[in-house]
């Protein structure tokens, strides 16, 4: 099956491309896709997909869209 | 951190004079509380002792004793804002209790404690010293009697003698023909120690814009509350103008000797008196 | 116009009268049985190496549970939610005197407290790096081995030098902006321990649970999945709650102990160990066409982030991108710099960089007006952004921009419209009165490079009420009533069936931070979500349970009823979907829209979206004294549909005073990296007395597509253009042009004496 997959900020060194279409075997976790790119940090991260926060154990399906990026903004109140 | 202490609770002041008597090294009197709360909190005292004078109803008392007014050491601040006798008898009192820290301060503070502290910036102070007002000390062998200039030596220092208990503050009434005014400059309007401050109080002369006594007292500007008398002399018994009243004030820089701290400058206080000063005296001699 | 049964209407705060009445339990007020409770052991000095550090002989004192050092770290010693360059517990080196060396757990308060003067540290002091722009040479002691610059941001855009060739006149100085601290009611604390499942749960005044949850879980090494954290309600944030404050060492305690431990700080440790509003130094040179228009500006930013990095780059980055204001400048060159220093520690503060350089850039403008002989409002008006314009930044303002919607209506405000009169009321001669005028905008929201989402979950219960959960915590500004009244709105349900749920990681989804005037915007859209998913639903089982067809049923008050009549209760369709185990809820999401241009080495630059703020004061200066009363304010606000009038009036009533503090009193003082201001009685916040009476606030609803009914955020802009319009009265007054905040009366004084500004 085929998901897309964007990395944000600093881990953009996974993949610089946006969107980027990856083929994986049906049934995969988010753990797999993160395992597919070698993504080391596991606990600084956030993941969602089609735009809702999951962790590593969320199933993923066909035409899923993933984002990857360390919880790093802010700002005032 | 508080560290522990026994308390004591005297129910009268023969009862506190004794206990004062026997510990008097050991012993820290405490009043309102609002400085010593402080000095406990973070540490800079560990008494092995306190003795709360809470229950001390006879120090509490505001009497006009002939042509004087006796305020018990443990009149709060507010106590006496709310008095009808402290209102007409002692105006200018009124007017530095008013400005010191918020109203549950005033609540608690007391003018004995105020002055046992001995702030040079305490703001019930200045108002005494221009009102050449007394401080009665009592010990289990006796009273004494001293001005309250004289009482204070430096910041936190007093004439107070550990076995001694500040018992009462005398002052004179309110006359005719008798102004006083307190003029406080704080970072803020409220909860604020005072940068710079002065009381005066003054006897109008009998010439329209003259003044035939005037008593000057400066706070926050030197090691304790002082007292200007050369730009007292310099103002009694001369017609005053705005002009005269400016050159006059400047004088005020060398009554005072401040220092710097997080709050002002030197320089800039020794400014401050003579603006404070000029700004009472207007008020007195042209706005009242 | 729309009509709208809850949207712009007053009503009460959903947690007001728990508040007012104090019957509110913060978490700092949660006690356990067996509870223990932590110390920190802070540096000595503000810049040193360790030698070593002895714990034995606190370990020896009864009562004592544990202490704690680096050593005890399992996971990585450090936080920070860019990079993680503070340590939990330092190893070789303090790089300001709150860094925290070690920690106590005791049986009692007392004894954790003697504990931490056995504790025994080995310093070599090093050199003081106590000036942020001595600190970006290259002789200058290092903070860090990597250097003292942390960050860096340029902006070119135009051509500046052909911008100024073009200027009849250019006006150039340097600004300065004081520390400010936040000065919540609540300081840092909360408890940790352990729950009948197995979670570490900490619980914690924090903007910002999810993220908490993650850097906890780095420096304990655990999956995030085993720690639960809580942050709402929070006694107060406004920036200074965003980052880790001492989660990570409660944390670690009850980790290590397995026992409850509480950790809150006393207000002097507060001061010394938490973050604070980036002291900045301003450089402008900024070119005028004779009519007043800007033609270019070049510019650079120094801030001093302290210690450790924090949200320092991105403070930096945000001064960066409001240091034109909210005008159209063809050419520009701005540089910015995150700077290292011995100097405590800075980070987000509501405004987040914005104030610094907004002072700066309005105090140009009125200089330059004055020379020019303009209009305050005429010379604003002529400059400010429209619609479609090209930014400073070389990004197109696609989204609502009304910024010149709150010049008008401020214009014809009671203040502006009465200031002469005003300005003649002086009660004594030496008395002066001025006004002044200041505009600002404010991104909200992250901005670009990062996804800025938002979640909410909305379900109906078996008693017939609406549960709200959305992760972005209470921490005071209202954000609770905002997403009942967008709920009920959005549901067409009575506001008070609307139970609000927020700031826990396991009750509540991840909807970003409390921060950046965004969980109203950001949560709100995630609510429509939801509700669009969940309303159909629900009508078609209350269609099925009513046997009627659905398209006519509709939710009122407590009921769902068909045009005929006919209906049933929430109460009653919340039982049948639990009896059925037909789903109750409904998850909505939402990510932000973005701008069409990042700017090169700047997360989160620039914004899509801005909240605009006309904001004007009278003031009363004492021309023998040089003290300054704030005398009247007025604020014009365009944040967007109104979505809690109440809560917006509040927010632009705590902003103007904030800002006025800002301007007037509010400054930490650090001297050779050692705090001179250590609690409220030497740091000076405005009372009421010191506040105006009167505070006129115009809400200019310039709706914005993009939010929940059209609303933006409002949390920070209104505190930002207040100052500079203070600073222009003065000068109005007495004819001071304050470069230096705060408008100290000393200040002010030496400014009327003619003497050099500051100290």
């Amino acid at each position: 099956m085929q998901i897309k997959v964007t990395f944000y900020g600093p881990l953009k060194r996974y993949a610089q491309e946006d969107g980027l279409a990856v083929e994986l075997p049906a049934g995969v976790k988010v753990s797999d896709l993160l395992d597919h790119f070698g993504v080391e940090d596991r606990i600084y991260i956030v993941i969602l997909v089609n735009n809702g926060r999951v962790d590593e154990e969320e199933a993923l399906k066909e035409g899923d869209e993933v984002k990857i990026l360390s919880p790093i903004g802010g700002g005032g109140s | 951190m508080v560290n522990d202490f026994r308390l004591v609770r005297p129910k009268t002041l023969p009862e506190a004079l004794g206990l004062l008597d026997e510990f008097g090294q050991e012993i820290e009197p405490v009043a309102g509380g609002t400085d010593l709360l402080v000095k406990l909190e973070d540490g800079r005292i560990r008494p092995s002792q306190v003795m709360d004078l809470s229950a001390l109803n006879e120090l509490k008392q505001i009497r006009l004793v002939g042509e004087d007014l006796h305020l018990g050491a443990l009149v709060t601040h507010t106590a006496v804002l709310e008095s009808p006798l402290t209102r007409t008898e002692a105006p200018l009192l009124v007017m530095g209790c008013r400005t010191v820290g918020s109203t549950q301060i005033r609540n608690m503070g007391t003018l004995g404690g105020n002055l046992a502290t001995a702030s040079p910036a305490g703001d019930s102070i200045p108002a005494l010293v221009a009102l050449e007002a007394k401080v009665v000390l009592a010990s289990k062998k006796g009273e004494r009697t001293l001005p309250v200039e004289d009482f204070l030596v430096g910041p936190g220092k007093t004439e107070r003698r550990r076995e001694e208990l500040i018992k009462e503050i005398i002052l004179p009434c309110a006359r005719e023909g008798e102004k006083g005014f307190y003029n406080k400059l704080g970072q803020r309007n409220a909860l604020a120690i005072s940068i710079a401050n002065v009381a005066v109080w003054v006897r109008l002369g009998e010439r329209k814009n003259t003044l035939s006594r005037v008593r000057i007292a400066f706070g926050a500007l030197a090691p304790t509350v002082k007292r200007g008398r050369m730009v007292e002399d310099a103002l009694t018994d001369r017609e005053l103008d705005e002009a005269s009243l400016k050159g006059i004030t400047q004088l005020a820089w060398k009554e005072v000797a401040p220092i710097t701290d997080i709050r002002a400058s030197a320089q800039y206080r020794r400014d401050m008196a003579i603006a404070l000063l000029y700004q009472s005296l207007y008020h007195i001699l042209f706005l009242s | 116009m729309t009509e709208f049964k809850w949207v712009g209407k007053v009503v009460p705060r959903v947690d007001g009268v728990e508040k007012a009445t104090g019957r509110l339990r913060y978490l700092t007020d949660v006690g356990l049985p067996g509870l223990l409770h932590g110390r920190i052991k802070r540096s000595q000095y503000p810049h040193a190496l360790i030698k070593g550090i002895d714990t034995s002989r606190a370990e020896a004192l009864p009562g004592v549970v544990k202490v704690l050092t680096h050593k005890d770290v399992p996971g990585v010693n450090g936080f920070g939610i860019i990079v993680p360059d503070q340590p939990v517990f330092c190893r070789e080196k303090v790089r300001y005197i709150g860094d925290a060396v070690a920690g106590v757990v005791a049986e009692d308060p007392a004894v954790a407290e003697a504990a931490l003067d056995l504790i025994e540290v080995e310093y070599e002091p090093q050199p003081v790096v106590d000036d942020a722009e001595k600190a970006m040479t290259s002789d200058s002691p290092r903070v860090h081995e990597k250097g003292n610059i942390h960050q860096e941001v340029h902006v070119r855009h135009g051509d500046v030098e052909a911008g100024f060739a073009q200027a009849d006149l250019i006006i150039e100085n340097v600004y300065k902006t004081p520390r400010q601290m936040h000065t919540f009611l609540e300081t840092e604390g909360g408890l940790a321990f352990y729950d009948e499942e197995g979670l570490l749960n900490v619980w914690v005044g924090s903007q910002y649970p999810q993220r908490d949850q993650l850097q906890i879980a780095r420096v304990l090494g655990l999956n995030p999945r085993k720690i639960r954290v809580v942050s709402s309600p929070t006694g107060g944030g406004f920036g200074g709650k965003d980052e880790i404050t001492i989660q990570t060492q409660l944390a670690l305690m009850a980790f290590v102990t397995k026992r409850p431990v509480k950790l809150w700080l006393s207000r002097e440790e507060s001061v010394i160990s938490g973050w604070k509003r980036h002291p900045m130094t301003l450089y402008y040179r900024t070119g005028f066409k004779r009519d007043g228009s800007l033609v270019a500006n070049e510019i650079k930013i120094i801030g001093d982030t302290g210690a450790y990095a924090s949200l320092g780059g991105p403070v930096v980055s945000l001064a960066v991108e409001s240091s034109c204001g909210p005008y159209r400048i063809p050419h520009v060159k701005i540089d910015g710099f995150c700077v290292y220093t011995n100097n405590g520690v800075a980070g987000a503060f509501r405004g987040f960089g914005v104030p610094q350089s907004t002072f700066a850039m309005e105090t140009q403008l009125e200089i330059a007006r004055e020379k020019l002989v303009l209009d305050p409002i005429e010379i604003r008006k002529k400059n400010v952004l429209r619609r479609g314009d090209i930014a400073p930044l070389g990004h197109t303002m696609t989204a609502s921009v009304g910024i010149l919607n709150t010049l008008e209506r401020a214009e014809k405000s009671d203040l502006w419209c009465q200031r002469e009169k005003l300005k003649s009321q002086t009660p004594f001669p030496w008395k002066k009165r001025g006004v002044g005028v200041a505009i600002a905008l404010q991104g909200t929201g992250l901005g670009v490079g990062i996804p800025d989402y938002g979640a909410a979950i909305v379900e109906l219960t078996e008693e017939g009420q609406f549960i709200v959960r959305i992760g972005s915590p209470e921490i005071g500004q209202g954000n609770m009533t905002a997403y009942a009244i967008t709920a009920a709105e959005a549901l067409g349900c009575d506001l008070a069936l609307i139970k609000v749920v927020t700031g826990d990681t396991r009750n509540s989804p991840d909807s970003g931070t409390s921060t950046a005037s965004r969980s109203a915007y950001t949560g709100g859209n995630a609510i429509l979500d939801a509700v669009a998913k969940l309303k159909p639903k629900l009508l078609a089982v209350a269609g099925e349970m009513l046997g009627v067809d659905r398209a006519g049923l509709r939710l009122a008050g407590n009921r769902i009823v068909s045009p005929q009549g006919r209906g049933i209760t929430l109460a009653e369709l919340g039982r049948y979907l639990r009896e059925k185990g037909l789903e109750a809820g409904a998850r909505g999401n939402f990510v932000w829209p973005t701008a069409d241009v990042q700017i090169p080495g700047a997360e989160g630059l620039p914004h899509l979206v801005y909240t605009y703020v006309t904001q004007m004061a009278l003031v009363e200066v004492d021309t023998l004294t040089g003290k300054v009363e704030l005398r009247e304010a007025a604020t014009a606000l365009d944040a967007g549909r109104v979505l809690n009038r109440q809560g917006l009036e509040g927010q632009a009533e705590g902003g103007m005073v904030m800002g006025a503090g800002y301007a007037l009193m509010e400054d930490i003082i650090i001297e050779k990296g050692y705090f001179k201001t250590m609690n409220l009685s030497t740091y000076i916040i405005p009372t009421s007395l010191d506040l105006p009476e009167r505070h006129q606030v115009e809400l200019v609803e310039v709706l914005e597509e993009s939010g929940p009914y059209g609303a933006k955020g409002a949390g920070e802009a209104v505190m930002v253009p207040i100052s500079p319009a203070i600073t222009s009265a003065i000068h109005d007054a007495v004819g001071v042009r304050l470069k230096e905040m705060p408008a100290a009366a000393e200040r002010v004084y030496q400014g009327l004496r003619g003497e050099e500004h500051g100290q």
